[in-house]
């Protein structure tokens, strides 16, 4: 796992309020399945945006963007976040 | 003391504060016995989160108070009771200026230390209001504090953004939540606020933080208020308060404790304070062209319910129209239309009067108290307690107006009164299953009395399943034995206005078969008003229909109730009246 995602997943653990740790979680679970609520979303968004200090646009601002690890790191990544390489 | 658990009952009042052209209304706790550690002012939240918060700033109040403090919550201006409208030009400077006013009020009763307490947007008008009017309060509490009214509306869109596929973002324009609408002037006014941009200086001598664990403090307002001497503490219970549909909202008891404890921390001499004699009424509307509206507060029948009267200065004319609460809601946030009516029809002559059912937001409930009851029997007879109060004369000269819930005790209340109108607004499913219990609640059998407790938790629990047998019971029984409680009403010869929502027709309300029994019981009845606005649901949220259901509303109230007699006497008062 890189530290790209291990970013995303240590957001999702302090801000997500899932019952279960998203290290249990694979890339493309699907993270409201899991128990992201809307509130803790938007929580989620808030800390995405401290972390990576990059505001999401509303065009991103949908339920898709945070369905998953996956559909996160892509969001970052078109607002330029840049992915270290593993 | 330590625990809210142990308060002892603070005095309680509701008052008018302010400038005279623009009063608000506040509710001043204050401590057992003469002495006091210093004034506080509590700041709301704005919006839904206003009325989630309302029971815990109430709790607040009393917990400071029995600490030794005089603590003020109030309305800002638009907003709650005070005077104004929401949607009206300038909010953020309104609304500063309305803490700067309830922290004028608190000095003008001989308090010298002051401090305030804001919680969410509120924290941020407290924050911006200190700095700006150079407030010079002692303590201050931003409690889950907003950056900005920019961060503040963007988060309710991205929420519900979150929640509806079909939602547009419009940065710039209006934001209309599930909960909440701002249109485009209050947002725009709302996103001038900034907490971390506000001016150099303190805030106050000491600064506190409850920052949510579940949520990032932005960097920039960290920043801002790390300038400051600043302690923070987290808390675990704004989920419970705020994420929540409002009446589930939680007590934070714990930050309760903790903010109060905090404030008491520095030792402070006491001083002598005397409850003041406070404005109980104030003219809140002069409008060219219209009857200015005069509002005080009333208390009356055994339960002391609390109630504004809107009527015009001078005489009125007409019934007495009624409006009371819905489900847990008081008069904030959307609920704030029952607010608004009173003022607009008293300006054409009407006397009005806004009631709290028991255990809501005036008509108080015991303070140790965790959680109400989400429906209360008592209902049923607050509004013929306050009616026979304020109308000795003629209690059926009244036309009552409820939604949801009220809308049934207004239906109950317009049986017991033999009422000369009604206008329920999206009346419950059951309300017919409803009916039958109370009906059977009333027997001199303690079998049937009995089974009715049963039969309305089945309504509490399983509303759909109490509305079905009623269809059952309707769809089969002849209608000259069995009708609707709706029916029943108007041929009694009460004028019934019923708006119905689409969605709450039947527990199918897209099969032909159920709808079709709905539309025909409805539409049969010759004494009554049926409307079905498209697009109403059943809360009133989406703004296009509520201004449709509005309108419909106030045509038929003042067509049908305001001509009744000429004005006479009328005048137009000073403020002073």
């Amino acid at each position: 796992m890189s530290d790209f995602d291990q970013s995303i997943r240590k957001v999702l653990d302090e801000h997500g309020r899932l019952p279960e740790s998203a290290s249990t979680l694979s890339d493309n679970d699907d993270l409201y399945d899991n128990g992201l609520s809307s509130h803790a979303s938007v929580n989620v968004m808030l800390a995405l945006e401290d972390a990576f200090d990059i505001e999401f646009p509303d065009s991103l601002l949908r339920k898709s963007t945070f369905q998953s690890v996956t559909a996160i790191r892509e969001a970052l990544q078109s607002l330029g976040v840049v992915v270290a390489p593993e | 003391m330590t625990s809210i658990e142990h308060v002892e009952y603070p005095t309680e009042q509701a008052l008018w504060f302010g400038p005279a052209e623009r009063p608000l209304v506040g509710w001043l706790t204050t401590p057992p016995g003469e002495l006091t550690r210093g004034g506080v002012i509590l700041a709301p939240p704005i919006g839904q989160e206003a009325f989630s918060a309302r029971r815990a700033l109430r709790q607040l109040a009393a917990s400071l108070a029995a600490r030794g403090f005089v603590a003020l919550r109030f309305d800002y201006e638009g907003t709650g009771d005070s005077s104004g409208d929401f949607d009206e030009s300038d909010r953020d400077r309104a609304w500063v200026n309305s803490i700067e006013e309830a922290t004028n009020f608190l000095r003008s009763l001989g308090l010298v230390s002051i401090s305030a307490i804001g919680m969410r947007l509120g924290a941020t008008l407290t924050g911006v209001a200190a700095i700006e009017r150079d407030l010079h309060f002692k303590s201050i509490v931003f409690w889950d504090p907003c950056e900005s009214g920019r961060s503040y509306l963007r988060e309710l869109s991205a929420l519900e953004a979150l929640r509806r596929e079909d939602f547009q973002i419009d940065q710039d324009g209006a934001v209309e939540s599930s909960e909440f609408f701002f249109t485009k002037q209050a947002a725009s006014d709302l996103r001038k606020l900034n907490l971390a941009n506000a001016g150099s200086g303190s805030f106050a001598e000491r600064v506190l933080v409850v920052a949510r664990q579940d949520r990032v403090i932005p960097e920039k307002l960290r920043a801002r208020l790390n300038e400051e001497n600043v302690d923070w503490r987290e808390t675990t219970q704004q989920e419970a308060l705020l994420d929540v549909e409002s009446y589930f909202a939680m007590m934070p008891t714990e930050t309760i404790d903790t903010i109060s404890a905090w404030l008491i921390a520095p030792s402070t001499s006491c001083t002598t304070f005397l409850a003041p004699e406070v404005a109980t009424s104030a003219v809140v509307a002069h409008e060219p062209g219209k009857l200015s509206v005069q509002e005080h507060f009333v208390r009356l029948g055994p339960r002391q319910l609390f109630a504004v009267v809107s009527e015009p200065v001078g005489e009125s004319r007409g019934p007495l129209i009624v409006f009371m609460n819905s489900v847990m809601e008081d008069h904030t946030g959307r609920a704030r239309l029952w607010v608004e009516l009173p003022r607009r029809w008293a300006a054409q002559g009407l006397r009005c009067v806004r009631l709290d059912l028991s255990g809501f937001a005036g008509s108080s409930w015991p303070l140790n108290e965790p959680d109400r009851p989400m429906f209360d029997r008592d209902w049923l007879d607050d509004v013929p307690t306050v009616v026979q109060n304020l109308n000795p004369q003629d209690p059926s000269n009244a036309v009552l107006i409820g939604l949801c819930s009220g809308a049934y005790v207004a239906v109950e209340s317009a049986f017991s009164l033999g009422a000369r109108g009604a206008c329920v607004i999206n009346p419950p499913v059951a309300i017919d299953f409803l009916h039958g219990a109370d009906h059977l609640a009333s027997s001199r059998r303690a079998l049937f009395r009995a089974m009715a407790v049963r039969l309305k938790r089945l309504a509490v629990n399983h509303q759909w399943v109490a509305a079905t047998l009623a269809h059952a019971s309707l769809a089969i029984l002849p209608s000259s034995r069995f009708a609707d409680a709706l029916s029943k009403l108007s041929n009694k010869g009460t004028d019934l206005l019923v708006f119905a929502s689409a969605d709450d027709f039947s527990p199918r309300p897209r099969t032909p078969f159920f709808r079709s029994i709905d539309i025909r019981r409805l539409g049969k009845s010759k004494n009554y008003h049926l409307e079905i606005v498209p697009g109403l649901d059943h809360g009133m949220h989406n703004a296009a229909s509520r201004a449709q259901t509005v309108s419909i509303l106030e045509r038929h109230v003042l067509e049908h109730f305001a001509g009744d007699s000429p004005l006479t006497g009328l005048r137009t008062p000073s403020t002073n009246d």
